[in-house]
């Protein structure tokens, strides 16, 4: 972590508010990315990266200044995120169900992704948030497997595991689409 | 496709599903800000007991012969009093303090109280002197003091926290 | 609650002193036995080192058989853990203060630390001691010397110059590792003299002695020779 960051974190533990904007500044196409990437739904993600945030000040003094502040915030927002979906799932199944459709509907949204990437969206869209949840941390947070799995509170081999099926589902779909290597 | 390959298109996905949505998260940090409670830590209070019932009781702690056995039948923890360490961690299962203070071994600490505080009582004789130390949640969680005044980076860039004692006036406790 | 009270004192007074007298039976002896439980290669080598270091005062057998538990209680390869021991018998040979190592084994080891760290770590550690040392010894600042400072004199004990370099080497390890500027000689001799001046077990004499006679860019190389060994 960046000396000026740790100010900021240090700054904000002490109560200084606009400290802790310039984190949220620092981290929140990454969080959102996140959330957004497990949710699927824009409108929730943005929820998601919001309470993060606020949830993250309040509980500041539990993050440890030797980790990456990232791993940390990553984790928050997931929780969150994980919870919003079991919610969805308990009360409302129909919205679950229906969710990997909702993102589609933005036509300048589409128009920004390459067709490879559409696809890959859809893909991972079809996977149950179980496997699509560490398989975003993973990649796109760059988060390690013992920090999803201390997250997700399950063995790391468990993680592993389901990064490596994930995968191979994601290949299968790809190939269906017919999406080839670009090598 | 190559892994390699799959797992680059993976986060590209994402990053570029993220930025298609940019405009939702253009003030965050403002609505973020504005949200915020006044301080980001649980501020411990010392419990507000009646005055008979706090007279009664500094009375027996008294009669028992220490401010260290008081300490242990306090129900609250007395974090504003300097030779207390306190820590808020509610969902721990176990906090210790470890450091100079106790040779590098696991003191268990007091709690959680209700607000998810632990605490436990310095030795009243502690000679003046610079002690790191941390608190160890969980058996294997690092955690440094975030009242600490003073840090310094150890084994694997962890944090210990630094006591400075006697602490000088305007220190927090 | 008299009786009450009575019981717990003599409790608390009974256990007390039967760790009282536990404490002071700690010998030597007890120490090398520990060695041998851990199956070192080279036994005899730690008993002459360990044992100049008790004879010089510079570890006590009790903290030695504390460091020796913790090393038994961890699960690493028997090398690993004689590494430590052996490293820190090295440094009491070459007549240096050991407290910041032993803590520093002491720490790791409560931590989980790998062994293979803690003995990296000891090893800088300690060659940073040796060079604070030689840097003091050249400046006048050895055991049983007197330095004269204005109108003061002042005996340098074991006590206050082992303390010294110890807070000095420990001040420059925390300035580099907490990623602090190199190039700030100034900010790195304040950081020293601020060590020097918490630790009540050197004289206020010494400390403005130090102040005086090792400049700024003294302490600024050991400081960059610190960083060198920390980047291998």
């Amino acid at each position: 972590m960046g000396g000026d960051e740790l100010e900021l974190i240090r700054r904000s533990l002490d109560g200084d508010k606009d400290a802790w904007g310039e984190i949220v500044k620092r981290y929140k196409v990454s969080v959102f990315g996140i959330a957004l990437g497990i949710l699927g739904n824009p409108a929730d993600a943005e929820d998601a990266a919001q309470d993060a945030f606020i949830r993250a000040y309040q509980g500041l003094h539990t993050f440890h200044l030797d980790k990456r502040f990232s791993t940390w915030i990553f984790a928050i927002t997931a929780n969150l995120c994980k919870n919003k979906l079991r919610r969805d799932r308990l009360f409302a199944p129909l919205k679950y169900v229906t969710r990997a459709t909702k993102s589609h509907h933005n036509p300048e949204a589409r128009l920004i992704e390459d067709e490879r990437a559409q696809m890959m969206r859809e893909a991972l869209d079809q996977l149950s948030p179980k496997y699509r949840m560490p398989l975003v941390l993973r990649y796109y947070g760059d988060l390690e497997y013992k920090d999803i799995a201390e997250m997700m509170r399950l063995p790391e081999g468990t993680i592993k595991t389901r990064i490596h099926r994930a995968k191979s589902e994601l290949k299968k779909i790809l190939e269906k689409k017919g999406v080839t290597s670009h090598a | 496709m190559h892994e390699h390959e799959l797992e680059q298109l993976i986060k590209e996905t994402v990053a570029q599903h993220a930025a298609a949505y940019q405009d939702r998260i253009t003030d965050l940090e403002y609505r973020v800000v504005d949200a915020l409670p006044d301080r980001p830590m649980v501020v411990e209070q010392q419990p507000v007991w009646p005055m008979r019932l706090a007279l009664a009781t500094a009375a027996i702690l008294l009669f028992l012969g220490g401010f260290w056995l008081g300490g242990t039948l306090s129900d609250g923890p007395p974090c504003a009093d300097p030779y207390v360490l306190c820590l808020v961690y509610p969902n721990a299962k176990s906090v210790s303090l470890v450091g100079q203070l106790t040779q590098w071994e696991r003191h268990p600490m007091n709690g959680p109280d209700r607000n998810g505080i632990w605490w436990i009582r310095l030795p009243r004789d502690l000679e003046p002197g610079r002690y790191e130390y941390g608190f160890m949640v969980d058996e294997y969680h690092w955690v440094h003091d975030p009242r600490a005044r003073e840090f310094v980076h150890t084994f694997d860039n962890k944090i210990n926290s630094v006591l400075i004692w006697p602490p000088s006036q305007g220190d927090a406790p | 609650m008299r009786y009450l009270l009575m019981s717990v004192l003599i409790v608390w007074f009974l256990s007390a002193s039967a760790l009282a007298l536990r404490t002071e039976q700690v010998t030597p002896q007890d120490v090398y036995t520990c060695f041998r439980t851990l199956n070192v290669s080279d036994l005899q080598f730690l008993i002459n080192a360990y044992d100049k270091g008790f004879k010089d005062r510079r570890i006590t057998p009790q903290t030695a058989l504390t460091l020796c538990q913790r090393l038994a209680q961890s699960a690493a390869p028997i090398p690993l853990r004689e590494g430590v021991l052996r490293v820190i018998g090295l440094a009491l040979l070459e007549e240096l203060p050991v407290t910041m190592l032993v803590d520093k084994a002491l720490e790791g080891l409560a931590k989980g630390v790998a062994l293979e760290a803690i003995n990296d770590e000891l090893v800088q550690r300690k060659a940073t001691l040796g060079e604070v040392k030689a840097l003091f010894a050249s400046k006048g600042i050895r055991i049983s010397l007197t330095i004269r400072f204005g109108t003061a004199t002042l005996e340098l004990t074991l006590e206050a110059v082992d303390t010294a370099i110890t807070e000095a080497a420990r001040a420059l390890e925390d300035y580099v590792r907490g990623g602090q500027k190199l190039e700030d000689a100034a900010a790195i001799k304040a950081t020293v003299q601020r060590y020097l001046s918490s630790n009540r077990l050197i004289p206020a004499t010494l400390v403005s002695f130090i102040d005086q006679v090792v400049s700024a860019a003294e302490w600024a190389q050991l400081a960059q020779n610190v960083a060198n060994r920390l980047k291998k």
